[in-house]
């Protein structure tokens, strides 16, 4: 997947580089920046206030 | 869960062909995004959060020339500031998300140089999978913002 990343952002840097011509900086601001988050813990998703109940699992990240 | 965030974002990019009309492309760095996943108790910590937009410009759209609509595709990577130590290791790790984003909006050329511009993203970004010995957790965010900007061109 990592390997999968590097590889697109490497290209739309080529990409731009290839075909750009002029540079510009920009400053943007959101006015409504909505993020909803589901998260499935063995199979059952988790919305809103049930999700203060967990919070305290302890984690890993998976070796398969 | 739903958070709602207010945020600046800083860009660098270049613009294709030799007019204003051309496709924009451009590296983002989102300042102060929060988390909205509560895996681990990392809802609500800081993420460092950067983005790579294309934006496809369509001058044919508008009937003004001063007007340039685009359409947007970009990748979205963050990653969080916390780390958390693996379970039954003395390793710590972080939590990292990629995604995609889908916009539409519009550039207005106040000058030959300078631009505002108004848009709406929809992004969905999945989390690194996780698990403890118990469970496999996923977690993933859909996203909806809506924006305003000022860009200079040199």
């Amino acid at each position: 997947m990592k390997t999968i990343t590097n590889t697109t952002i490497l290209a739309l840097i080529l990409t731009t580089y290839t075909q750009a011509s002029s540079w510009y900086i920009g400053v943007e601001q959101s006015l409504m920046n909505n993020i909803d988050n589901t998260t499935k813990i063995d199979g059952h998703s988790y919305h809103n206030d049930k999700s203060s109940n967990i919070t305290s699992f302890k984690i890993r990240k998976s070796i398969r | 869960m739903t958070s709602h965030q207010i945020l600046p974002h800083l860009k660098l990019g270049k613009v294709s062909g030799d007019d204003k009309k051309g496709n924009h492309y451009e590296f983002v760095y989102n300042m102060g995004e929060k988390s909205a996943n509560i895996t681990g108790g990392l809802y609500g910590s800081a993420l460092t959060s950067f983005s790579f937009n294309w934006n496809i410009t369509t001058p044919d759209l508008s009937q003004m020339d001063e007007l340039v609509p685009y359409f947007r595709l970009g990748i979205n990577y963050a990653i969080s500031q916390d780390k958390y130590r693996a379970r039954g290791t003395s390793s710590e790790e972080n939590y990292s998300a990629l995604g995609l984003i889908l916009g539409v909006g519009s550039y207005y050329y106040i000058d030959k140089n300078i631009n505002c511009y108004v848009g709406f993203d929809y992004g969905y970004r999945q989390w690194d999978k996780l698990s403890n010995d118990w469970y496999d957790i996923e977690s993933n965010d859909k996203i909806k913002k809506l924006y305003i900007g000022l860009g200079y061109e040199f």
